[in-house]
């Protein structure tokens, strides 16, 4: 099943690194998903990007499958 | 060359590395951490990456910065973890023929690691702890 993964001032906010989820569909459906069971997700989702195995994606129509694994990253601060 | 790790690196170690035949200029950029920011003192800043995505994104920036500027090579090291004022934070080598393609791929790679590629900050300071 798909891994969602939270990185950084995210992580710490939501309290969780990674939690999976027992579906395939739409990134958006994901997402919907995740934010019955954490709202905050949806803030998340605004401020910051969503990468799927390592993409930055903007098409939240966007398939996602059992093996696959979405990132919400905050806004980078690197260098 | 593209690494990221905790410990920390020689500057002159990559430089010699670079050095060769076909290369006359070898531009530098070391970023250290700064014991002020935005008004508040500065003792150390944490920093987060995501590892698996950081590696392929800076992959894509060397290979980028070597095509468009027509460089020899470019090695880019970040560290990740606690790093206390005046640590060493990333090291960009570029080498190149001649000095103007050398320092302009330098600074695209650094403008580029800020913009693209996942790593992330805390700042802990005298008046509390912040992600920036």
């Amino acid at each position: 099943m798909p891994v969602v993964r939270f990185f950084a001032r995210f992580r710490e906010e939501i309290g969780i690194d990674r939690v999976w989820i027992d579906f395939e569909g739409s990134l958006k459906e994901i997402l919907n998903i995740l934010i019955k069971d954490h709202p905050e997700v949806r803030g998340f989702v605004e401020e910051g990007f969503v990468a799927v195995n390592c993409r930055i994606v903007e098409d939240l129509e966007v398939r996602v499958g059992r093996c696959d694994e979405v990132a919400i990253l905050p806004r980078f601060s690197g260098g | 060359m593209i690494r990221i790790q905790r410990e920390d690196f020689s500057v002159e170690e990559f430089v010699d590395l670079m050095r060769g035949r076909d290369v006359g200029a070898i531009v530098t950029f070391l970023g250290v951490v700064r014991g002020f920011s935005r008004g508040r003192n500065v003792f150390e800043l944490e920093y987060e990456v995501y590892h698996e995505m950081a590696l392929k994104t800076l992959e894509e920036i060397r290979r980028e910065a070597i095509e468009r500027f027509n460089v020899k090579d470019v090695f880019i090291i970040h560290r990740f973890g606690r790093l206390k004022v005046g640590e060493r934070i990333v090291l960009i080598v570029v080498g190149a023929l001649h000095r103007k393609e050398a320092f302009e791929a330098c600074s695209f790679c650094i403008d580029e690691i800020k913009r693209k590629v996942p790593i992330w900050k805390k700042e802990k300071t005298d008046v509390g702890e912040y992600w920036v």
